[in-house]
């Protein structure tokens, strides 16, 4: 049972807790690798976040599912560390911004490319996403969240949700597109 | 200009679209060219994000977390403890019920002795007493976060079985506040949760009833219109009856009848639609009650219930004395006695869901719409005919009146006589008296 898990690593009981996230730890994870972009900052941050959770186990109410509130952890968790570097390195909005107005005029079909040769992209495309956009890519379509659910975890209104993915999925495209 | 159908686009992806918005969005992109391009990228990113596959956890990703979570663990304890002195002691001790507080209080002169000592003092003399203190300060820390049952503070935890006691309760009162918070409502990402709460219905659940009054031209039609719908589904009639009306039984042979039907939730509206359109209805009420939150109070209390009594079975493995085996026994019996009365109306609501009552009363009438017959040609034939009807109707009445007096005079003539004597007695006495 869940509950009694998580009453146990309320009480500090590290198996419990680690029996606790042994279905959600590959998916805390995936977030992080998506949201930072390699395999070393992703280990950090899911390690970071899901010690993060831990100590604030007893702050879980219960009013939504664990998983979700176990998520939007991991996803603060990069945000926070993307903010950090983020000041001493170059804004990623505008950046995007400008090769994409460069950019658009380029018209060559994107079906022209080789799948796998474009997969190994998305995550560079998704890197140069802003860390609002990225994690609602990274829900919405990699994850497999219903905007309701994406809403609840980034504690957002939907109609907030639904813009965001529509922007960032053009965007996203772009950038795909403008690399290749 | 073409920014609205990129929203319609992105809508498309993921299935939030309506039929029409479809069709506008294929015909915009039919025509414009750089949208059709848009449309056909934006699809393609959206299969190459869909094949991203999940990436493995690194490889020593659990053995390292575990090394911190055990790190983590200590300094939360650590801190429990030192946050335990002083007035937050007092603090925690209030908020226990009356039969810990002494025992609390005894504790948390304990422990701010044991620390004052400890921190004053070098480590390795008191260790053994800093340890025990450190458990103290959790149960007290434990009992405040979680709000559980605050008798299980201070009971005395010398053997096993007690131990196990005092958990199982722990865990009911914890269940329990999970399920208050509404934690069944939503389906636990777990899989052991789905699969034991699957024999639960999920979504609402709701009785509807419905009581119908109607009038009908032709109850025979209207009566299998009401078997059609429920034949080959799992409604029927459970009840029916039907007389003819004894006021009309001469000329139409009108019936009136009453049915109790069960209808599957699915084709309840349809079902009272059917009978509605057989004629004109005089009474319709349609009942719902919506029993969901007493539903899922029910079963998460069997789900607790549940949990006791898989602890009671594992203590009652444990037990060796014999008085504790009958006192556990009875206690499996009385809990499992109460989780098939709750499951018993658990499935009773889930029938009441399922198979929706209507109860419907059929009155057969001659026409719906009653009118005023028109004058016919024949009133002054008719108007003859009544009025020798009524001319026989007197001579034979007299006739009658005649034949009866005949065929009675015989008594008649005795009871005049005796009439004619009783009233001169009568006279006579009167008579006297004046």
């Amino acid at each position: 049972m869940e509950s009694k898990l998580i009453e146990k690593s309320i009480n500090g009981d590290v198996a419990s807790f680690e029996l606790l996230i042994q279905k959600y730890r590959q998916y805390v994870y995936n977030i992080t690798y998506r949201m930072m972009g390699n395999s070393h900052d992703a280990d950090d941050m899911a390690q970071e976040a899901l010690i993060k959770a831990f100590k604030a186990i007893h702050q879980f109410k219960g009013d939504s599912q664990f998983s979700t509130w176990l998520y939007r952890i991991a996803m603060n968790t990069c945000k926070d560390e993307l903010r950090k570097r983020k000041e001493a390195t170059l804004p990623l909005d505008e950046r995007i911004d400008t090769m994409t107005e460069a950019d658009r005029a380029q018209t060559d079909p994107l079906l022209i490319y080789e799948q796998k040769e474009l997969q190994a992209k998305v995550q560079g495309a998704l890197d140069r996403l802003s860390a609002d956009g990225k994690e609602v890519i990274i829900l919405r379509d990699i994850l497999g969240y219903s905007y309701e659910e994406i809403g609840r975890i980034l504690e957002v209104p939907i109609g907030t949700v639904r813009s965001r993915i529509n922007r960032n999925r053009i965007m996203l495209k772009d950038i795909l597109k403008a690399e290749a | 200009m073409c920014d609205q159908y990129k929203t319609l686009m992105n809508a498309y992806i993921d299935g939030d679209i309506t039929e029409a918005q479809i069709k506008e969005l294929e015909q915009h992109v039919a025509h414009c060219e750089s949208c059709m391009i848009e449309f056909e990228e934006l699809k393609y990113v959206k299969t190459l994000l869909d094949e991203e596959v999940l990436m493995p956890l690194p490889n020593d990703f659990d053995e390292r977390l575990h090394q911190r979570l055990l790190e983590a663990a200590a300094t939360v304890e650590r801190k429990e403890e030192n946050e335990t002195i002083g007035a937050s002691v007092m603090g925690k001790i209030k908020k226990l019920g009356w039969k810990s507080r002494a025992l609390g209080g005894v504790a948390a002169v304990l422990i701010i002795g044991v620390v004052v000592v400890k921190t004053a003092l070098p480590y390795g003399i008191y260790m053994g007493g800093s340890s025990d203190t450190a458990a103290a300060a959790n149960y007290i820390t434990a009992e405040e976060s979680t709000e559980m049952a605050p008798q299980s503070f201070g009971i005395s935890y010398d053997n096993d079985t007690a131990a196990d006691v005092a958990e199982s309760k722990a865990v009911t009162a914890a269940t329990e506040a999970r399920g208050a918070d509404g934690g069944y409502e939503s389906p636990e990402m777990t899989s052991n949760d789905s699969s034991q709460n699957s024999q639960y219905r999920n979504g609402r659940i709701i009785l509807k009833t419905a009581n119908l009054s109607i009038d009908v031209e032709s109850y025979d039609e209207t009566v299998a219109a009401i078997k059609a719908i429920l034949e080959g589904t799992e409604g029927y009639i459970e009840s029916e009856q039907t007389s003819y009306k004894t006021r009309y039984t001469d000329r139409d042979n009108l019936r009136y009848g009453s049915f109790v039907l069960r209808v599957p939730a699915d084709l309840f509206d349809q079902m009272l639609d059917s009978i509605k359109a057989n004629g004109f209805v005089n009474y319709d009420n349609v009942n719902s009650e919506d029993v969901t939150k007493y539903y899922r109070d029910t079963a998460s209390q069997v789900e607790n219930l549940k949990i006791t009594e898989n602890r009671l079975r594992e203590i009652l493995e444990k037990a060796t004395d014999v008085s504790d085996i009958l006192e556990i026994e009875n206690e499996l019996t009385r809990t499992r006695r109460e989780i098939d009365a709750l499951t018993n109306q658990l499935k009773n609501w889930e029938d009441l869901a399922d198979l929706s009552y209507v109860y419907v009363e059929i009155d057969e009438v001659e026409s719906l719409n009653p009118t005023i017959e028109p004058i016919d040609d024949s009133v002054l034939s008719k108007a003859k005919e009544g009025f020798i009807d009524t001319i026989n109707a007197i001579v034979k009445t007299t006739m009658e009146i005649f034949i009866w007096l005949v065929a009675k005079s015989p008594v008649l003539l005795i009871l005049a006589i005796l009439a004619g004597v009783g009233s001169k007695i009568w006279r006579k006495k009167r008579h006297k008296k004046i």
